[in-house]
């Protein structure tokens, strides 16, 4: 279970399952969803499949993934997003209510 | 090389952990029927019951995870995705809702309503697996 916790720690792996949730893509299509290195994305890719949240499969010369989450796996990610977007909202409130506060400081 | 690879511990974790819950449900049963918490004959039924249900669940839960190689996936692979991955979600409800209704409802309720939760489960996903079946043919 830890290794599910891990996986869905991280955003990029988080937004890489939400992808599949539309279903199986090769490496290449996920990795054009993202700034970041193919070997990077492989790291992330390990995670996942280490965690058994996906599968890859050898279709020709590339490789395809598809989920392999279970429904409380599914519910637990859902979980996270919900609570990861409530976190961003909560800070962006945070960071709108402290602006005002710089401006008066900076006028007087 | 060792039979006991980290995979096949990996797949009989789950049931085994299942089976151990089974037991010491019934044991626990056991237990509050010793202590006079419950008449005997309805809780070995109850028993009996809720733990179909929590099976039922257990089976849902693991639906999604179960995957077929992609060649021999014959309609769109994403739909059949999203049909193992819903069917999964019913059968997870269907089994936990089986479950409360013999563990609350009275005896001669339990058992029509249980029947119908699992009936409008098994309706949903039939229901599904025919347009499922269906737009594959249009599609070929």
């Amino acid at each position: 279970m830890d290794r599910v916790f891990k996986a869905l720690s991280d955003p990029t792996r988080r937004r890489v399952l939400e992808l599949l949730h539309g279903g199986p893509m090769s490496a290449g299509e996920l990795a054009d969803h993202f700034p970041v290195s193919k070997p990077t994305m492989s790291a992330h890719f390990a995670v996942l499949q280490e965690a058994g949240l996906i599968e890859a499969e050898k279709a020709g010369r590339t490789i395809v993934y598809r989920l392999r989450m279970s429904v409380l796996e599914d519910a637990l990610l859902g979980f996270v997003k919900t609570f990861d977007r409530q976190l961003t909202m909560n800070g962006a409130r945070r960071a709108r209510g402290r602006r005002p506060q710089r401006a008066l400081r900076g006028e007087s | 090389m060792s039979l006991w690879s980290s995979h096949a511990a990996k797949s009989l974790r789950s049931p085994l952990l299942f089976a151990g819950f089974v037991l010491s449900l019934a044991g626990a049963a056991k237990l509050a029927a010793r202590l006079g918490l419950m008449d005997e004959a309805d809780l070995a039924r109850r028993v009996g019951m809720v733990t179909i249900g929590l099976l039922l669940a257990f089976i849902g839960n693991s639906i999604p995870k179960t995957l077929a190689p992609l060649s021999e996936v014959r309609c769109d692979p994403s739909k059949h995705q999203a049909f193992q991955r819903w069917s999964g979600w019913v059968w997870l409800i269907a089994g936990l809702g089986y479950a409360v209704v013999w563990l609350v409802a009275p005896l001669d309720v339990a058992a029509p309503l249980s029947m119908l939760v699992v009936g409008v489960a098994m309706a949903l996903v039939l229901a599904r697996l025919v347009r499922l079946k269906r737009a594959g043919q249009r599609a070929a």
